[in-house]
């Protein structure tokens, strides 16, 4: 209601793109665009509102518990102050959270991944599955609770943490809040094509897919070679008779 | 912004001149902090009016500085991931930064591309010479067919008409030789 509300003009002064990220041009046959699950709107909201009740209840606690005397006065103002800065954060991180899930996009080809995430700053990263080290799914117990999970991809030389010890949010793609078996499936479907790849991922020369695409051009030389041989034991044949 | 067909990657060497305008937002924006966050804008000054790009068949050289000069140079095989970043100011200005991701270890980018408003265009054109975004069976030497098979299939044809030929020789002489007789 609030936020159907304040969508349009919040986009517009966001400059948000209100559309899903295009794909790479990459001559994929299946291209899937989708969005986090519903759920993990709903699970982010729920912790959401439960902590900042929790921090209501506290203040409106110690507002009654207030001592009398002669500072009581001043001690209400700052206990009303302190309850309004927390109504706003509720409605701004409110915002955030609904904003964050509308502009989350997910884009699978069958090479490549895109995933474009942000609202102030808005991020769209490119992954090869060619590329791809290693593949984590996570589940937390209230994600559990919904039925959601994280499939992580990551590329080589992820392992860095900055200087400030925050770890890197680079070399790694992040489809969050996807629901379980959806997860699965995608894993599988990574996994057949970060197999298909016979190179470490590190941009070796030469190292495009495994061998069985030339089968077809080796079967086609064979059978000629057949009709070949067919054709001047033929020959042979007509010099007998 | 010119249409991708007319649009040339590899002609770019310098970037869009509202970078300028993105670096002078920045600064007025930490000026919020406090005024002699103005000298920001030195170092960003320099940086915009010495940053060239060099886009060759191999990959992408990007040098700046005036006292302190750096030159990174990238070849496109060994991109690992490619990140479109837009903050606030670049969408009002219609600028990205473009940051690309090698495998050596470091947290940050190893190449952000900033001040291009072709960044679309850019991504597709990084994007279409990294690994793994092609496969070999579509565009590369497989996918052409193998050039024994169209030698094989005219000694199969010769073949074909050397067997026609002289079948209709021995058609000849098998009825020619009564005649002979």
């Amino acid at each position: 209601m609030l936020y159907t509300a304040l969508r349009e003009p919040l986009f517009a002064l966001l400059r948000a793109p209100t559309d899903p990220p295009r794909p790479p041009a990459d001559g994929s046959k299946s291209v899937s665009v989708f969005q986090a699950s519903p759920r993990f709107l709903m699970l982010k909201l729920v912790i959401h509102f439960s902590s900042m009740a929790l921090a209501v209840a506290i203040e409106l606690v110690g507002w009654a518990l207030a001592p009398p005397g002669p500072g009581a006065a001043a001690f209400a103002l700052v206990s009303f102050m302190a309850l309004g800065a927390t109504l706003i954060a509720i409605l701004f991180r409110y915002l955030l959270i609904r904003v964050d899930y509308d502009l989350r996009y997910y884009v699978l080809t069958d090479r490549s991944l895109r995933i474009r995430r942000g609202a102030l700053s808005i991020e769209e990263s490119t992954y090869t599955f060619a590329n791809v080290q290693n593949l984590v799914l996570q589940q937390g117990p209230f994600e559990r609770l919904f039925g959601l999970s994280h499939l992580q991809i990551d590329t080589a030389g992820g392992g860095a943490t900055s200087a400030e010890g925050r770890e890197s949010a680079y070399h790694k793609g992040r489809l969050e809040g996807i629901e379980l078996d959806v997860a699965t499936e995608l894993r599988a479907r990574i996994l057949a094509s970060v197999s298909a790849h016979s190179g470490a991922g590190l941009g070796d020369r030469g190292d495009g897919p495994r061998l069985p695409s030339r089968e077809p051009s080796a079967g086609a030389e064979l059978l000629l070679l057949q009709a070949i041989s067919e054709k001047l034991s033929q020959i042979n044949g007509i010099g007998k008779v | 912004m010119l249409a991708p067909e007319l649009y040339s990657v590899k002609d770019i060497n310098r970037p869009d001149p509202k970078l300028l305008w993105l670096y002078l937002l920045r600064t007025l924006s930490l000026c919020l902090l406090g005024p002699w966050f103005l000298a920001a804008m030195v170092p960003l000054y320099f940086k915009y009016h010495t940053l060239s790009y060099r886009f060759d068949e191999e990959g992408i050289a990007m040098s700046w500085g005036v006292f302190w000069r750096r030159e990174v140079y990238l070849t496109y095989a060994r991109i690992q991931d490619i990140h479109l970043s837009r903050g606030l100011f670049e969408r009002w200005l219609g600028l990205a930064t473009i940051q690309i991701q090698t495998a050596s270890g470091n947290a940050g980018a190893e190449l952000s591309i900033v001040g291009l408003s072709e960044f679309d265009v850019v991504r597709d054109f990084l994007y279409s010479r990294m690994r793994g975004a092609f496969q070999a069976d579509e565009h590369g030497p497989v996918a052409q067919e193998d050039p024994k098979l169209p030698l094989l299939r005219q000694i199969l044809s010769e073949l074909e008409a050397l067997r026609h030929s002289l079948d209709k020789q021995r058609e000849a002489t098998v009825a020619g030789r009564p005649s002979l007789d």
